[in-house]
C-alpha cells in the first residue's frame, strides 16, 4: 500500500440541512490501492458524504482534495470527469440494454459519422473490461435477465469504463447470497489491486473486516476515528458507532408490565427473497420492535402481515383464530393500523387537506348510513379529539397536508389509524425524517397507546429508539432471526452487533 | 409455463400469421397463389409502415394518436401540389410538412410534457381541422395518373409498395437495433430516469421519434393517396387502431423499452390477410372494424394475463 | 414593481377556480354579441344554453374518471351504441323503456371498460381506443349503416320539451350537476375518488378498494354519457351510428380540463367543467354564426385544450401545488 499521495481528501467538509447537521466537520482521505471500509449507524451521515463526492449536492463548508488538486464539482457529471464514481444502492441501469450498451451508454464507440453503433467495438471493450475485473458476464445479456449482483458488476465495469481513479459502492451486498459475494470480493481486491480507490460502505462488519485496509466510523454526521484494520476489532468498531449518545435525549421510562395475552400469532412466516421461516408472538399492550439493516427483510416482514405484499408460506392467528391477510383491507377489518415509512409516496394523500388525509380511512362510519352522505359534524369531531390527542399543529382542518411538517404529518398517519380503533398498530420506521423534538413526541404517543392495551409492532433503524421505545426487539439478519432482545437484556453494542451479523453468542 | 409465455413474447406472432394462413386457406383455393401473396403483402404496406414508426414511438414509452390526421394532412398537400410542382417535389414537401407535426408533437411532449395521449388527441383534432381547411372540405382529384404508379405500380412483377414496406422496414430496423439513436430511444422507455442520469438527450430523443412516426405516416399517406388518386382530407378513419393493433399484437411492449420490428411486420401482414380474407367472403367493413378491434382487445387480453402470471410466480418465489 | 405583478398573477390564480371561467365566458359573450347580432338574441344565448348539456353531462362522468387518474376516449362511440340501441326499440317497448335502454346499455359499455382496465390492468387509453372501435362497429353492423330517426314524443319532449318555460335540458343538467357535486362532496365515494387519484397506495393502504372505485368511475362514464346521448338524440331527432359522437370524447375531455379538472388525478372540478362546457359551445356557435369554416372549429378546440392545459399548469406553479 502506498502511503504518502492519497487519491481524495476532504478537509473539513460539511454538510448541513434544515434543522440537523448531516456531515459535521468531516477529515477522511482514502488511499490509491486501498480499499477503505465506511461504517456507522443510520443517519451517522454516511450517504450524505458520498452524494457529496458524487456531486448530488454541494457542500456547505470544507474542502475537496482529488490526487492533490483541490475540486468542486456542481454536478455529477462533473464528479465522474473527476474520476469518482459512486454505485448506489438503486443502480442507473436500463434494463431493456444489454450489458455493453449500460457500460458505455451514452458514449458508445460509433460509426458514419456517429449515427450507427460499432457493435463489434463496443462489446470488445466491454468484454476487455469484464476479463478485467473476471466478470463471467455475457456482454450481449440484457440487463433485465441478470440478478441483483450481475447488475453490481456491471455497475462496477461501468465505473471503470469511466477510468475512475475513485470507486465509491454503498452496501453492495446488501441483498445478495453468500457465493455472489464472494465474486464481487474477488472483483473489488481486483479493482484494489489496480491502484483504484475504493470506499465501501457496508452494514456488514465482517465483510469490511475481511476486506478492507482501513476503516472509518461516522456517528452523528462526525468522523469518530480512522484505524487501520489490522490494529482495531470488530468490539472496538461497534463501540465506536454506538457512543454514548444513546440515552441522552429520551425519557428514561421505567420498565412497563406488559400483558402476557397473546395477540398476534406468527408461525413460519416466510416471505419470497426477503424472510425465511420467522416465527413470533405479540402480546396485548406490547411494543415489539425488528430491527435490521438493509437486506434483513424486517421491512418485508411487516409489509407482507399487512397485506402490502404476499407472503410465501406461514400462518397467522389474530385473537387465536387463523387469519388470511392477503390485502390491507383485510387487515384494516381484523383492526390493525398501518403508518408507511415513506409518507411522501405512499403514506399522504397530496392534493386533500389534513382533515380528509384523517377520516378517509373511516369516512363510512363517519357518514349516514354508512356512505349516503358525510356527516360534517361527526367528522369535525373526530378531526378535533385526534388534534388534541396528538397536539398535531396546524393551521387549520382544511389545510392542505403537504404544508404541514414531517413530524405533524406523520402525526396524522398515526391519527389516521387511531380512528379507527385498532387492536395492532404496524408503523415502519416511525420517526424517520423527524425531528428530534417530534420524535420524542411520537414516542410518547406511542407509549401511551401501548399503556391503554393497544398492541405496537414496529421497525426502525435508529439505535436510539431502539434501545429505549420497544419492550422488546427482534433484529433480524438476512431474512432469519439473529436475536431478541427485552428491556432488560437491551444491550445496544450486541443489537448493532446482531444486526450486522456478528452474533458471536447474543443468540436469544 | 414461463418459458412458454417468455417465448411468446418474442414468437408469438407467429402463431397469429399461422392461424390466418389456415383461416385464408379455408376461404379461397387461391391462397397459396403467388398473386394473392403479392397482394396481401401490398395492402400490408401501409399499416407495416406507419406501424414502424408507431413501434418506436411506443418502444420510448409513448405513443402517438395523430398518424391519422398527418396522414390526411400529407394527402391533401400532395393534391394540391403535385399539379403545381410535379410530382417527386410534390412528395418531397408534402412529407416534409407531414413530418413538422411530429416536431410539434415531440416538442410538446418532451418539453412542455404534456402526456402522449392529450398532447396527439389535440394535434390530431387540429391537424384535421387544418387538413379539412386546406382542402375546403373536399376530395380532391388528381388528375395525374403517372402518380398511380406508387399505389399500383409494378416492379419486375411485384407491387411498389411492397419495396417500399421492405426498405422502411430494412430503415428502420438500422435505425432501432443499430444505431446510437435507436438504442437510446431503448433506453429512454426503458428507464427514463437513468437515461438523462447517463447523460443522454432525452428531449431530443423523444422529439426524433415523434418526427419519425410522423415521417413515416406521411410516406404510407403517399402510398394511399396514389393508390385512390384522390387527396382525402378525413382519410382512413380507424386506422390508428389498426396500426396499434399492429404493434401491440407483433409483440412490443406498451411499458416502453422494447420494441419488436420484426413482430410489427408479421402482424401487419396477419391483419392484411384477415382483411383479405374477410372481404373475399363478402363480410362488410363495419364487421372487418369490429374484427381489428377485438383483435386488439385479445391480444391485450392475453398481455394483461401474461404480466399477471409472471408477478404472481415472483410472489411465489419462483425464479424468473 | 415586479413584485406587485407576480403578486397580481398569484391574486388571479387564487381566483380562477371560481371566477376564472365564469369571466371568460363573459368576455366571449361580450366579443360575440359585437361580431353578430344572431349571436345576441336571447334565443339563440338559451337555446345554446340548453345546447351545452350535451357536453356537460357527458362531462360528469370524465370529471370522475380523469380525477382517479385515467380517461375514457369510447365515449362518443359509447354514445352511438346506446343511442342507435334505444332509439330502434322505440316502436317495441314505448318511449321510456327506449330511454332507460340508451342509458343501460351506455352504462354497460362503461362497466366493460372498468373491467378491462381493472381486472386486467390494460391502461385505460388503449382500452378505450380499442372499446372506442368495437362499440362503433357494433352501432353499425346493428342498424346495417342507417340512422335511426326518434319520433316518440316522450323521447322529444326531453330534448326540446319545456316545464315551466326552462328547456327540459336544463333541467336535467342542473339536477345531474347538483347530484355530481353532492356526491363528490359530501359522499365517502367522491373522497375515495380523490384518494385513488391523488396517491393510489395510499388509498389502497388505507383500505380503499382501489379496483372497485376504478370501476365505478368507469360506469359513471357510461351512465352519464347515457343521459347525454338521450338529450343528443331528442334535440336532433335521430341517431346516426357513424355520425353520433364523432368527435365527443375530444370535447368532453377538452371540457374537464378546461374546467379545472387536474390531468393528474386528484382534484377536481365538476362546477368548472359546466362552465367550460358552456365555454365550448357558445364558442363554436359564435364561429359558426360568424360564417368561419367549421374546419376551424377543429382547429379551436384542438387549442383549447392546449390552452387549458397550459392555464392548469400555470395556475399550479403559481399557486405551488405541487404537479405529481
Amino acid at each position: 500500500m502506498n502511503a504518502g499521495v492519497e487519491r481524495l481528501r476532504t478537509i473539513q467538509l460539511t454538510k448541513t440541512f434544515p434543522g440537523v447537521v448531516a456531515v459535521d466537520k468531516v477529515d477522511f482521505d482514502v488511499r490509491p490501492g486501498e480499499i477503505h471500509a465506511l461504517v456507522g449507524e443510520n443517519g451517522a451521515g454516511k450517504s450524505t458524504l458520498i452524494k457529496i463526492l458524487g456531486g448530488v449536492y454541494p457542500p456547505d463548508g470544507g474542502q475537496i482534495v482529488m490526487d492533490s488538486r483541490q475540486v468542486v464539482f456542481t454536478s455529477t457529471h462533473e464528479s465522474l470527469a473527476s474520476g469518482i464514481s459512486v454505485i448506489y444502492q438503486e443502480f442507473n441501469l436500463v434494463p431493456d440494454l444489454s450489458v455493453a450498451e449500460n457500460i458505455f451508454i451514452g458514449r458508445e464507440p460509433k460509426y458514419c459519422w456517429g449515427m450507427f453503433l460499432d457493435f463489434r467495438r463496443l462489446n470488445a471493450r466491454a468484454a476487455e473490461i469484464l476479463a478485467t475485473l473476471e466478470m463471467p458476464l455475457d456482454v450481449k445479456s440484457y440487463v433485465s435477465d441478470l440478478s441483483v449482483a450481475q447488475r453490481q458488476m456491471v455497475e462496477i465495469a461501468k465505473a471503470l469504463s469511466h477510468d475512475s481513479r475513485l470507486i465509491i459502492m454503498d452496501e453492495p451486498t446488501a441483498t445478495l447470497t453468500e457465493k455472489e459475494v464472494r465474486k464481487i470480493f474477488e472483483i473489488v481486491k481486483n479493482l484494489r489491486a489496480r491502484g483504484v480507490a475504493i470506499i465501501y460502505i457496508s452494514h456488514r462488519l465482517e465483510e469490511a473486516f475481511e476486506l478492507a485496509d482501513r476503516i472509518t466510523v461516522m456517528r452523528d454526521g462526525r468522523k469518530v476515528d480512522t484505524r487501520a484494520i489490522a490494529s482495531t476489532s470488530k468490539n472496538d468498531v461497534i463501540e465506536m458507532m454506538v457512543g454514548k449518545v444513546v440515552k441522552e435525549y429520551f425519557a428514561e421510562t421505567g420498565a412497563r408490565e406488559a400483558p402476557k395475552q397473546p395477540l398476534l400469532e406468527v408461525r413460519g412466516y416466510s416471505v419470497a427473497d426477503a424472510v425465511e421461516d420467522i416465527s413470533f408472538t405479540l402480546h396485548r399492550g406490547e411494543i415489539l420492535a425488528f430491527a435490521g439493516v438493509l437486506g434483513s427483510g424486517a421491512h418485508h416482514l411487516l409489509q407482507s402481515l399487512f397485506g402490502v405484499i404476499p407472503r410465501k408460506a406461514g400462518e397467522v392467528r389474530f385473537e387465536g383464530a387463523l387469519v388470511r391477510i392477503e390485502r390491507p383491507a383485510d387487515a384494516i377489518r381484523l383492526g390493525i393500523g398501518y403508518v408507511t415509512e415513506d409518507r411522501k409516496s405512499s403514506g399522504l394523500l397530496p392534493a386533500m387537506s389534513v382533515l380528509h388525509n384523517l377520516t378517509v380511512i373511516v369516512i363510512r362510519a363517519l357518514s349516514f348510513l354508512r356512505g349516503l352522505f358525510i356527516r360534517d359534524a361527526a367528522e369535525m369531531k373526530s378531526f378535533a379529539t385526534i388534534r388534541a390527542r396528538l397536539d398535531i399543529k396546524l393551521a387549520g382542518p382544511n389545510q392542505r397536508i403537504i404544508f404541514l411538517s414531517g413530524g405533524n404529518q406523520q402525526k396524522v398517519l398515526i391519527g389516521r389509524t387511531l380512528l379507527t380503533d385498532c387492536k395492532a398498530l404496524i408503523l415502519l420506521e416511525p420517526t424517520r425524517g423527524i425531528d428530534i423534538g417530534a420524535k420524542a413526541e411520537i414516542h410518547r404517543i406511542l407509549r401511551e397507546l401501548a399503556d391503554r392495551g393497544m398492541s405496537i409492532i414496529l421497525t426502525s433503524s435508529e439505535l436510539p429508539e431502539l434501545v429505549n421505545l420497544p419492550d422488546r426487539c427482534i433484529v433480524l439478519y438476512k431474512g432469519r432471526k439473529a436475536a431478541e432482545f427485552t428491556r432488560a437484556t437491551m444491550d445496544s453494542e450486541k443489537l448493532v452487533a446482531a444486526q450486522i451479523g456478528h452474533t458471536g453468542g447474543t443468540r436469544a | 409455463m414461463i418459458r412458454f409465455l417468455k417465448l411468446y413474447e418474442k414468437f408469438g406472432i407467429v402463431f397469429f400469421i399461422v392461424l390466418g394462413s389456415i383461416f385464408l386457406v379455408s376461404v379461397t383455393p387461391n391462397f397459396l397463389k403467388l398473386d394473392t401473396i403479392l397482394n396481401i403483402l401490398a395492402q400490408a404496406a401501409h399499416g407495416a409502415i406507419v406501424g414502424f414508426g408507431m413501434t418506436m414511438a411506443l418502444t420510448s414509452g409513448g405513443f402517438d394518436l395523430s398518424v391519422e390526421s398527418i396522414m390526411a394532412l400529407t394527402s391533401v398537400f400532395m393534391a394540391l401540389l403535385i399539379p403545381e410542382i410535379g410530382i417527386p417535389l410534390a412528395i418531397l414537401f408534402s412529407v416534409l410538412i407531414g413530418s413538422l407535426v411530429g416536431v410539434l408533437n415531440g416538442a410538446v411532449i418532451a418539453k412542455l410534457k404534456v402526456n402522449p395521449l392529450i398532447t396527439t388527441l389535440s394535434t390530431a383534432t387540429i391537424i384535421k381541422g387544418v387538413a379539412l381547411l386546406v382542402a375546403g372540405g373536399r376530395m380532391i382529384v388528381i388528375m395525374q395518373k403517372q402518380f398511380m404508379a406508387i399505389g399500383t405500380g409494378k416492379l419486375l412483377g411485384v407491387p411498389v409498395p411492397i419495396y417500399i414496406m421492405v426498405l422502411f422496414f430494412g430503415l428502420f430496423y438500422l435505425v432501432v437495433y443499430r444505431s446510437s439513436f435507436g438504442r437510446h430511444v431503448a433506453a429512454v422507455g426503458s428507464n427514463e430516469s437513468a437515461a438523462r442520469i447517463s447523460g443522454l438527450n432525452v428531449d431530443l430523443v423523444k422529439i426524433g421519434v415523434y418526427v419519425l412516426v410522423a415521417f413515416a405516416s406521411a410516406v404510407a399517406s403517399v402510398i394511399r393517396t396514389s393508390q385512390a388518386l384522390i387527396g382525402m382530407p378525413s382519410m382512413s378513419p380507424g386506422f390508428v387502431l389498426v396500426v396499434l393493433t399492429i404493434t401491440i399484437l407483433g409483440g412490443t411492449s406498451l411499458a416502453g423499452g422494447r420494441g419488436n420490428l420484426w413482430g410489427t411486420l408479421l402482424a401487419a401482414i396477419f391483419v392484411s390477410m384477415i382483411y383479405y380474407g374477410l372481404n373475399l367472403i363478402n363480410v362488410q367493413v363495419f364487421y372487418q372494424m369490429l374484427a381489428v378491434g377485438l383483435v386488439l382487445m385479445l391480444a391485450l387480453f392475453i398481455e394483461g394475463l401474461r404480466v399477471r402470471y409472471l408477478q404472481a410466480a415472483k410472489a411465489k418465489g419462483i425464479k424468473v | 414593481m415586479s413584485g406587485d405583478r407576480v403578486n397580481a398573477r398569484v391574486w388571479i390564480a387564487s381566483r380562477w377556480d371560481s371566477f376564472g371561467l365564469p369571466a371568460l365566458i363573459a368576455v366571449l359573450l361580450v366579443v360575440f354579441s359585437l361580431l353578430s347580432s344572431t349571436f345576441a338574441s336571447g334565443y339563440n344565448l338559451f337555446s345554446n344554453l340548453a345546447f351545452s348539456s350535451l357536453v356537460g353531462i357527458g362531462a360528469i362522468g370524465m370529471v370522475f374518471c380523469i380525477m382517479s387518474g385515467d380517461f375514457d376516449i369510447s365515449v362518443g362511440s359509447m354514445s352511438a351504441l346506446a343511442g342507435v340501441l334505444g332509439a330502434s326499440l322505440v316502436g317495441r317497448i314505448g318511449g321510456v323503456g327506449a330511454v332507460l335502454v340508451t342509458v343501460v346499455t351506455a352504462t354497460m359499455c362503461g362497466l366493460v371498460n372498468g373491467v378491462f382496465v381493472t381486472k386486467l390492468k390494460i391502461p385505460a387509453f388503449i382500452t378505450t381506443l380499442g372499446m372506442q372501435y368495437v362499440y362503433r362497429a357494433i352501432a353499425y353492423i346493428y342498424t346495417s349503416n342507417t340512422p335511426v330517426y326518434i319520433k316518440d314524443p316522450f323521447w322529444l319532449f326531453l330534448g326540446s320539451g319545456t316545464v315551466l318555460g326552462i328547456p327540459f335540458p336544463i333541467i336535467i343538467t342542473a339536477v345531474c350537476f347538483a347530484a355530481a357535486v353532492y356526491v363528490l362532496r359530501k359522499t365517502p365515494f367522491g373522497r375515495y375518488v380523490v384518494a385513488v387519484g391523488t396517491n393510489k397506495t395510499a388509498a389502497m393502504l388505507s383500505g380503499i378498494n382501489v379496483d372497485y372505485i376504478k370501476n365505478m368511475v368507469f360506469v359513471l362514464v357510461g351512465f352519464f354519457v347515457g343521459i347525454a346521448t338521450v338529450l343528443t338524440a331528442s334535440y336532433l331527432g335521430s341517431v346516426n351510428p357513424g355520425m353520433t359522437g364523432q368527435g365527443y370524447e375530444f370535447q368532453v375531455i377538452t371540457v374537464v380540463v378546461l374546467g379545472g379538472t387536474a390531468l393528474t388525478g386528484g382534484n377536481g372540478n365538476m362546477l368548472g367543467a359546466f362552465f367550460a362546457a358552456l365555454f365550448l359551445t357558445y364558442l363554436q356557435n359564435g364561429l359558426g354564426l360568424k360564417q368561419v369554416n367549421s374546419y376551424w372549429q377543429f382547429v379551436a378546440t384542438g387549442l383549447v385544450l392546449i390552452f387549458a392545459v397550459g392555464i392548469n399548469r400555470v395556475k399550479s406553479a403559481l399557486l405551488g401545488q405541487r404537479e405529481v
